[in-house]
């Protein structure tokens, strides 16, 4: 195998693949990415065996031919290259050559033959969807999956779509059991997801890397166990979670007690001064509402206390609810609103935040006995 | 002769003192028909809790099964053990200490930690006097013996208590420690168990004092943290603190009990295991701790011993939660038909129970009425006494102490006039 490529482009392409490479991994092939040349430029691949990707780039390709490099290596090497074209060649028992101005590096490769097969993209129908609309649906729901590993079913995003007109509604939900997450979005062209399907955390995290890469829309595809993404010549493959989604259409309250707008940003900064105060684990925070005025409050044995009053146009009579303060900072940040509606019920029922500008936006955080 | 590893003489004075065959001396203490003879209690879990210098002359260890001391030592005295009046001595022990110093660490029920440092001026004396004040005390008034060691730390006062016994009194100044450490084995050493020993054996370590002249550097890099304690405590600095307040939380509370007669009974030894649950959650929820991790083991009459552990959704000490998680991992390690002779419960990752962040798929209010139940329960089993209230399951439990190796100690037998068998008055039992 003997390529030309820029720089740029190979760089481009090998940060790519970091993400997805496996650094402490049982099966040593993982961390390495495979190099494909042929006719038509270079492909690269990586995977961990639960997302894969490959990604084209373009290259001047000598001889056809294929190598497993150290992804971690190659990319340490490219990066500190001088930005000229570079020639890689692969020599005698998977010698790679990288030559680029005066510097020549030679590094160990693989027999190609020991790196995994990516899964062949399934039977399920493709569509293309605004990456847009996809990364802002990620980043309005990825924050509340779990990392609790014990908890695998909520270790992800689950993706579902409701019937509609033309293409219907596409939903997206998250949870860790503490607070959940839900984002709906018309989508046009059809398209049949028969049923809800769960994409992992780091496939979540490398899809969002996609569409942000890609500048426009991508095609997705989903069959019954894998997801495939594709936009300017990458494409990513991830397993989806064999495990059942709970029902969370149970938690959203039938009816609302009080429903009470607040600035978004006052509160936003509110919550972050007094919540330094708060208990590092639960970040407990307590909301004391009375008309026109809430109190935001914490108190910690070890380090004190803090206390902040904000204007509102509550009217009910005074109540009392505590939160934990991460969990309403990282809804607030995503929400673009000025106001933020705030749907209550009793210190034992959840808060369901709704954003007036994007009516396909709920939010349920559970409150917190203080 | 090496050279001294401090010269400060008495920077601190840390004192250990330890209870010769506690749970034997008291019942000597109590029954002076059994003064110089071997004595050994445990009767009723069929294996040797304490034995008494008398038994331990003749051979008997603790852990032995009795068929094997009735073999060794015919004349022994059998004794089931008593733990009522035991604690009730210990509680005694400790208040004479307290005496000497206000600070008095509780380490366990038989031994304990003062911190003796400028108490000399106070007593008018050394403090190998006052070690030796402490024990005449103690003798006297519960007419038993301690072995007290005193040192710099808490690590080398044990090894000095350890130095002589019974009835030993070990004091050693800072400028002598080096001696004491070149007679001490590592095997000796409080922290160091066969594991480390060999370790440190590969490297030529054979006595403690090879160990501390070993630079802090190597230490780290072969035993870490805890190893450079061990280092500085057996050094003289006084790493661990004398603990006077006694822990204020738990980081695991575990509960793991022996029942006699062994069974093969499912119902029989889930209900056991139920039971060190709930002793353990009753535990828990007196330090207001709840526990993110729940371990299951049981032992079988052979030994074998199996444990599965598993992390749970929501942090809990109510044993309602916790009783279904305990019998998936109990049915993944119960074997029918095979016998049983113990179960255990362990409660880990502690946290506070509050704040408690309720969660999204679960019904908040159920949650605080659980809750609520257990502190009825609680405040039952405080003034009842503890198990007052139990889970059906352990209406499978049967009496302990039936069948023919029963035996249930004196002050459980019989009560003294208008106590009830759960509520006795706090003083032991005598002729």
């Amino acid at each position: 195998m003997e390529i030309k490529i820029t720089k740029n482009e190979l760089l481009g392409g090998l940060s790519l693949v970091q993400g997805i490479v496996e650094r402490k991994t049982t099966m040593p092939i993982l961390a390495n990415v495979l190099l494909e040349a042929k006719s038509k430029g270079l492909t690269l691949t990586a995977t961990d065996l639960e997302v894969g990707v490959t990604s084209n780039l373009a290259a001047e390709v000598i001889t056809d031919g294929r190598v497993a490099v150290h992804a971690r290596g190659l990319y340490d090497i490219v990066k500190e290259l001088p930005n000229e074209t570079v020639h890689l060649t692969v020599g005698e028992n998977q010698w790679v050559e990288i030559s680029c101005g005066r510097a020549i590096f030679k590094v160990v490769g693989l027999s190609p033959e020991e790196f995994p097969a990516l899964p062949k993209k399934g039977d399920g129908a493709t569509v293309k969807l605004e990456g847009e609309i996809i990364g802002e649906m990620i980043e309005k729901t990825s924050f509340a999956m779990s990392s609790d590993e014990t908890r695998f079913n909520l270790n992800g995003v689950y993706i579902e779509q409701e019937k509609g007109s033309d293409g219907g509604i596409l939903r997206m939900v998250a949870t860790d059991g503490h607070r959940l997450s839900i984002i709906e979005r018309e989508i046009k062209g059809k398209w049949k997801l028969s049923k809800g399907v769960i994409i992992p955390r780091k496939g979540i995290y490398e899809l969002k890397r996609l569409v942000e890469n890609a500048d426009g829309p991508i095609d997705v595809s989903i069959d019954e166990k894998h997801v495939v993404a594709s936009g300017k010549g990458t494409t990513l493959i991830i397993r989806l979670i064999d495990g059942q989604f709970p029902p969370y259409k149970q938690v959203l309250p039938s009816q609302v007690k009080r429903n009470i707008a607040v600035d978004r940003q006052m509160i936003l900064q509110v919550l972050k001064r007094v919540s330094i105060l708060s208990v590092d684990r639960s970040r407990g925070v307590k909301f004391a509402f009375s008309p026109k005025n809430l109190e935001v409050s914490t108190s910690n044995p070890d380090l004190g206390e803090a206390r902040e009053e904000l204007p509102i146009n509550y009217k009910g009579e005074k109540f009392e609810i505590g939160f934990n303060a991460r969990y309403f900072i990282e809804v607030l940040n995503v929400m673009g609103d000025e106001q933020a509606q705030f749907q209550m019920g009793d210190d034992t029922t959840p808060c369901v935040l709704k954003s007036e500008k994007d009516k396909g936006f709920t939010h349920i955080v559970m409150p917190m006995r203080l | 002769m090496e050279n001294p590893i401090t010269l400060h003489i008495w920077p601190r004075a840390i004192a250990h003192v330890d209870a010769d065959a506690f749970f034997a001396s008291v019942e000597q203490s109590l029954h002076p028909e059994y003064r110089n003879r071997p004595v050994i209690t445990g009767a009723e879990r069929g294996i040797v809790a304490a034995a008494s210098y008398e038994a331990k002359a003749r051979g008997v260890k603790r852990g032995v099964p009795l068929s094997e001391v009735t073999r060794i030592c015919p004349d022994c005295i059998l004794l089931p053990s008593d733990y009522e009046t035991y604690s009730l001595f210990s509680k005694r022990m400790f208040s004479i200490m307290r005496r000497f110093t206000p600070e008095v660490e509780e380490y366990s029920i038989d031994e304990a930690f003062l911190d003796l440092t400028g108490t000399r001026r106070l007593h008018h004396t050394s403090y190998k006097e006052i070690g030796r004040m402490i024990q005449d005390e103690i003798k006297k008034e519960l007419d038993i013996t301690v072995s007290v060691g005193i040192s710099l730390s808490k690590g080398t006062a044990k090894l000095c208590s350890k130095f002589r016994k019974p009835a030993g009194l070990t004091a050693v100044p800072g400028r002598h420690l080096h001696l004491l450490l070149s007679r001490t084995e590592l095997s000796k050493v409080w922290g160091f168990g066969p594991n480390t020993c060999a370790l440190l054996k590969k490297h030529g370590i054979k006595t403690a004092l090879d160990f501390v002249d070993r630079p802090v550097e190597f230490v780290k890099r072969l035993l870490g943290k805890t190893g450079c304690e061990i280092w500085g405590e057996l050094r003289g600095e006084y790493v661990n603190r004398v603990d006077t307040i006694g822990r204020l939380k738990q980081a695991s509370i575990s509960k793991f009990k022996t029942f006699t007669p062994p069974t093969a009974d499912r119902g029989v030894v889930r209900a056991r295991a139920l039971r060190n649950l709930e002793g353990a959650c009753i535990k828990a929820r007196r330090y207001d701790q709840v526990a993110g991790k729940l371990i299951v083991f049981l032992r079988g009459q052979d030994f074998s011993t199996e444990g599965l552990e598993i992390r749970l959704p929501r942090p809990s000490a109510s044993p309602v939660d916790l009783t279904g998680t305990l019998t998936e991992l109990f049915d993944e390690i119960y074997r029918p038909g095979k016998l049983y002779r113990a179960t255990g419960v362990v409660l880990a990752e502690l946290v506070d129970s509050m704040p408690l962040q309720f969660g999204i798929f679960e019904e908040p209010e159920r949650v605080m009425k659980h809750r609520s139940v257990f502190g009825a329960v609680d405040a039952i089993g405080e003034r009842f006494g503890k198990h007052t209230v139990f889970l059906s399951d352990g209406l499978k439990i049967p009496k302990q102490h039936e069948g023919p190796r029963g035996r249930v100690a004196r002050r459980r037998a019989e009560v003294l006039p208008g106590e009830t068998s759960r509520q006795h008055v706090k003083l032991p039992m005598l002729h």
